[in-house]
C-alpha cells in the first residue's frame, strides 16, 4: 500500500473542504493511501518511524479510513466522509445534516435509494442521522432534483438478508 | 445448515444430532481422559456438543457500557454483565435468532463486537495501556486488536499482523467498524515479520500477543467439524509452527516487556511444551494470571516428560468450568536479552554425558 503523510498545508486544504459541515479541526495525523483514500492515525509513531516501517514491511492498513477525495463530473475536487470519519468528527458536524424516518432508515441500511415525499432543502453531500437522532448512520448525496438520497454504506455495514 | 438446525431443533435434539454426526475419535477421548480424568473428560465432551452463550464486548471507543446495555434491552434482549471489573463484557441470556446480533444497528455502527468470553481473556491478562507499543502477531479477525485499541483509548501503537490476504480484509473491516485509529496492519508470515523487524528496525515492543493458530480443541462448540479433523500428527505439526512464532516474538520484546501466548486448544504439546521450551531458551519469567473466572493451572507432567514448575502459572480454561470455549493463556515477562544457543547447550550436555 502506497502511503503519503499529509503535511500541514495539505492537511489544512483537506479540512477546508469539510468546512461546510462545520468541521475545522482534525487532530490526528492524516495519511493518503492509494490515490484518494485519507486515513487518520492517532498512534505515537513519528512520521519517520512510519516511513521506515513502510520501507521494510508490506503495510495493508494504517489508522482509520475517514474520507475519500473525489473529482466530480465538472472536474471539481470533493471530499466524501466515510461512516467512520463521520463518527470521528461527529461533535463538530453542525450543518448539512439530514434525519431519516424509521422507514427510510430501514431502506438506508439495505443501501437502497431513499425517496423524499417533499423536495429536500439540502443539496449535495449530507451527514445522515438515524430516526431517533442518536447516531450518525452514514454519508449520502442528495440527487440534483433534491428528491432522492443515495448512500455510501460499505457492504459490510449493510443489513444482511438471512439465508438459511 | 447448522444455523438452521440450531434454530429449529430443541437444545437436546441439536446436541444429540451433533453427537451422532461428529463423534470424537478414540485417541482424542483417551488423551482427554489422561488430561482430565474420566469424570471431567465426560463433562468436557458433554458440553462440547452444546452452544456457547451469546457474548459481546462493548466497544468503549464509541459508546459506554451502560448506554449500550439500555439500547440492547430496548430490543427485548436480556443483558448480563458477569464481571463487575469489566462492565464491557456482556452476555445475552435470552434466545435470539441467528444473525440478529450482527444485523442490529449497534453492531453495524461498531458499538459492540461479538466475541466469545474466553477470547477476551488474553487482552485482559496483557492489559495494554495508553502510550504503549504493542504487537499482535496473528491478528485476524481483529477481536483482540479492537479490544486492545479500546483499552489503549486509541493511543500508543498496535502493529497488527496477518499473513493471509483474505483474512486481512476481515481484519481491516473490523478495525474500521470499531473506529480503531492507532493500528498499523501488516501482511507477513509471523516469523519473517519478527526477523525483519529485529534486523532492520529499532522498534521493540512493550507488549506482544501471540494468539497462535492451533488445533482448536477448545472451539468444538463453535465448529464441531474439528472433531472430524482432529489428529495427533496435526498437533505435532502445528506445535512446531507455534514454537517458531513464540521464539521469534520474544526477541522483539523490550526487557521487562510482557508477552501473552494463547491458543484455543488444550493439547499440552501446543501449550505448556511451547512455554517450557521458551523458559529453557530465554531469560524469562512465567507470571501468574489473575482473572475473575474459574481456571486451572498449567500442567507440568505429560506423557512421561517433566516440565518446569513455573509452567504451572499458565492458565487453562475448560468449557465445562465457565460455560465458555476452552482456552490456554501464558504470561511471560522478559528478564534480559540473554538467550541460550541450543546447539551449544546440546554439545555441553553431550560432553557432560560422555564424561559421566
Amino acid at each position: 500500500m502506497k502511503i503519503q503523510i499529509l503535511d500541514k498545508t495539505k492537511k489544512k486544504k483537506l479540512i477546508s473542504g469539510l468546512e461546510e459541515f462545520g468541521i475545522n479541526k482534525i487532530q490526528e495525523l492524516l495519511i493518503r493511501t492509494g490515490k484518494e483514500r485519507i486515513r487518520a492515525y492517532s498512534g505515537n509513531l513519528s512520521k519517520e518511524e512510519i516511513m521506515d516501517l513502510w520501507r521494510i514491511l508490506p503495510i495493508e492498513g494504517i489508522g482509520l479510513y475517514i474520507a475519500k477525495e473525489i473529482i466530480d463530473k465538472d472536474g471539481k475536487k470533493e471530499i466524501r466522509l466515510s461512516i467512520d470519519g463521520l463518527h470521528l468528527l461527529k461533535d463538530q458536524i453542525k450543518n448539512n445534516i439530514i434525519t431519516l424516518n424509521e422507514k427510510q432508515e430501514k431502506e438506508w441500511f439495505k443501501s437502497n435509494k431513499i425517496d423524499f415525499e417533499r423536495q429536500s432543502k439540502l443539496k449535495g453531500f449530507v451527514a445522515v442521522k438515524s430516526s431517533d437522532e442518536k447516531d450518525f448512520i452514514g454519508f449520502g448525496k442528495i440527487s440534483q432534483d433534491q428528491k432522492n438520497l443515495f448512500g455510501y454504506l460499505p457492504k459490510e455495514r449493510r443489513r444482511k438478508t438471512m439465508v438459511l | 445448515m447448522l444455523a438452521f438446525l440450531k434454530m429449529t431443533m430443541s437444545t437436546n435434539d441439536y446436541s444429540n444430532y451433533l453427537k451422532e454426526k461428529f463423534p470424537p475419535k478414540e485417541n482424542f477421548v483417551k488423551r482427554m481422559e489422561k488430561l482430565l480424568g474420566e469424570v471431567e473428560a465426560k463433562k468436557f465432551f458433554e458440553i462440547s456438543y452444546t452452544q456457547t452463550p451469546n457474548s459481546i464486548r462493548c466497544n468503549t471507543l464509541k459508546i459506554l457500557p451502560d448506554e449500550l446495555k439500555k439500547r440492547l434491552e430496548f430490543y427485548g434482549w436480556e443483558i448480563k454483565q458477569p464481571y463487575n471489573e469489566f462492565p464491557e463484557v456482556m452476555i445475552i441470556t435470552n434466545k435470539i435468532f441467528p444473525g440478529e446480533l450482527g444485523n442490529s444497528k449497534e453492531h453495524l455502527l461498531g458499538y459492540f463486537y461479538v466475541q466469545e468470553i474466553s477470547s477476551m481473556l488474553p487482552m485482559l491478562a496483557l492489559q495494554p495501556k495508553n502510550g504503549e507499543i504493542i504487537l499482535d502477531l496473528c491478528a485476524s479477525p481483529g477481536s483482540k486488536t479492537t479490544q486492545a485499541a479500546a483499552m489503549m483509548e486509541n493511543k500508543g501503537t498496535i502493529i497488527a499482523n496477518e499473513v493471509n490476504m483474505g483474512r486481512i480484509s476481515i481484519l481491516n473491516s473490523n478495525l474500521e467498524r470499531c473506529g480503531v485509529m492507532n493500528t498499523i496492519v501488516t501482511r507477513k508470515d509471523g516469523v519473517a515479520l519478527c526477523n525483519l523487524l529485529l534486523k532492520k528496525s529499532q522498534i521493540r515492543f512493550d507488549k506482544i500477543l501471540v494468539d497462535a493458530p492451533c488445533s482448536g480443541e477448545g472451539t468444538l462448540r463453535k465448529s464441531p467439524k474439528t472433531f472430524q479433523m482432529w489428529n495427533e500428527n496435526m498437533i505435532k505439526k502445528i506445535a512446531s509452527t507455534q514454537k517458531k512464532l513464540a521464539e521469534s516474538a520474544i526477541r522483539l520484546l523490550k526487557v521487562n516487556g510482557e508477552m501473552i501466548y494463547s491458543t484455543c486448544t488444550l493439547a499440552p504439546e501446543e501449550n505448556e511444551f511451547i512455554i517450557n521450551h521458551l523458559k529453557e531458551k530465554f531469560d524469562i519469567k512465567i507470571e501468574k494470571i489473575i482473572l475473575p473466572l474459574k481456571s486451572r493451572h498449567g500442567i507440568c507432567k505429560w506423557e512421561g516428560e517433566n516440565l518446569s514448575k513455573e509452567v504451572e502459572n499458565c492458565l487453562r480454561l475448560y468449557p465445562q468450568d465457565n460455560n465458555t470455549d476452552g482456552f490456554f493463556i501464558a504470561k511471560i515477562k522478559k528478564i534480559s536479552e540473554k538467550e541460550k544457543d541450543e546447539k551449544y547447550t546440546k554439545n555441553i550436555q553431550n560432553i557432560l554425558l560422555n564424561t559421566l
